[in-house]
C-alpha cells in the first residue's frame, strides 16, 4: 500500500484509518496520540460541521472542519485554527470524517459528545479568532518572547 | 520485536488497522490493513516478544499447527518490517 495515493487507497477499500500530522484540529485530534477515520465522499455535497479530508492544490491533504457552504465552495477552518480557508470544491474533496481513534477507543461522529462539540467550537469561533489575534498582538505576548 | 511507540491500532467492520501515528510526516506510509487473525498477533506485538512467543499464543488461540502458525505469523511480521512499524 505504500505506493497508493490517498485517493487511490479510498477509492479501493472506501474508508481509511490514518493519522493525522500537525496541531490545525486540536483539541479533537492530537498527533501521536489520535487517528482519523475518513469514508470516501459520495456525490452527495458535504455539510456544515462535517470534517473532510481535501486536496488543496496543487498537492496538500487537509482535515480541516466545513464552517459554512456555499454554492460553488466550501469555507473550512481547522478547529485549532483561525484563517478560513476558501474555494475548495466538491471535486477536492477526498471523504468525510465518521469517527476518530482516542486514546486506543473509537469513537463515532454521529455520538452526542462529538455533535455538541463540533457545534459548540464552531459557534464560538469567532470569538476564539478574536482572542488569538488579541494575545498575537498583545504587549504581554511580545515581552514574553523577548 | 516489538511495534514502535506510537503505532497504534483499531479495530473496524472485521479488519484491523495499525498506523504509526507517532510518525510526523504528512507522506502516505505507516499504515496496515489486515484480518483478526493478524490483528491478533500485532496485539502481541505490542510489548517485546518473539516469534516462537507468537507461535505459541497462536497455536493457543487458533486450531492451526504451529508450522502453520509460523508461516503466518511470519508474513505478519514481514508486513509490519515493510512498513517501518516494528523497532
Amino acid at each position: 500500500m505504500n505506493h497508493l495515493t490517498y485517493e487511490e487507497y479510498l477509492e479501493k477499500n472506501g474508508s481509511l484509518t490514518y493519522r493525522n500530522v500537525g496541531t490545525s484540529m486540536l483539541p479533537l485530534l492530537k498527533q501521536g496520540r489520535d487517528l482519523f477515520i475518513v469514508e470516501r465522499k459520495t456525490q452527495a455535497r458535504c455539510k456544515k460541521y462535517d470534517v473532510i479530508l481535501y486536496r488543496r492544490p496543487p498537492g496538500q491533504y487537509v482535515l480541516h472542519r466545513i464552517v459554512q457552504v456555499r454554492d460553488a465552495d466550501y469555507v473550512l477552518l481547522g478547529d485549532n485554527c483561525i484563517n478560513k480557508e476558501y474555494g475548495i470544491k466538491d471535486e477536492d474533496v477526498l471523504g468525510v470524517m465518521t469517527g476518530y481513534v482516542r486514546k486506543g477507543k473509537q469513537r463515532s461522529c454521529k455520538s452526542l459528545p462529538y455533535l455538541v462539540y463540533s457545534r459548540v467550537w464552531t459557534w464560538v469561533s469567532p470569538l476564539r479568532i478574536l482572542g488569538a489575534i488579541i494575545w498575537l498582538k498583545s504587549p504581554w505576548r511580545r515581552a514574553k518572547a523577548k | 520485536m516489538k511495534l514502535k511507540e506510537g503505532v497504534i491500532t483499531n479495530e473496524m467492520d472485521g479488519q484491523v488497522m495499525a498506523v504509526d501515528a507517532g510518525n510526523g510526516t504528512s507522506r502516505f506510509n505507516g499504515l496496515i490493513r489486515m484480518n483478526q487473525s493478524a490483528g491478533f498477533v500485532a496485539g502481541l506485538l505490542k510489548r517485546e516478544t518473539t516469534l516462537d512467543a507468537i507461535v505459541d499464543e497462536m497455536t493457543k488461540k487458533y486450531d492451526v499447527t504451529a508450522d502453520v502458525a509460523r508461516e503466518n505469523a511470519r508474513k505478519v511480521i514481514e508486513a509490519f518490517e515493510s512498513a517501518g512499524l516494528l523497532e
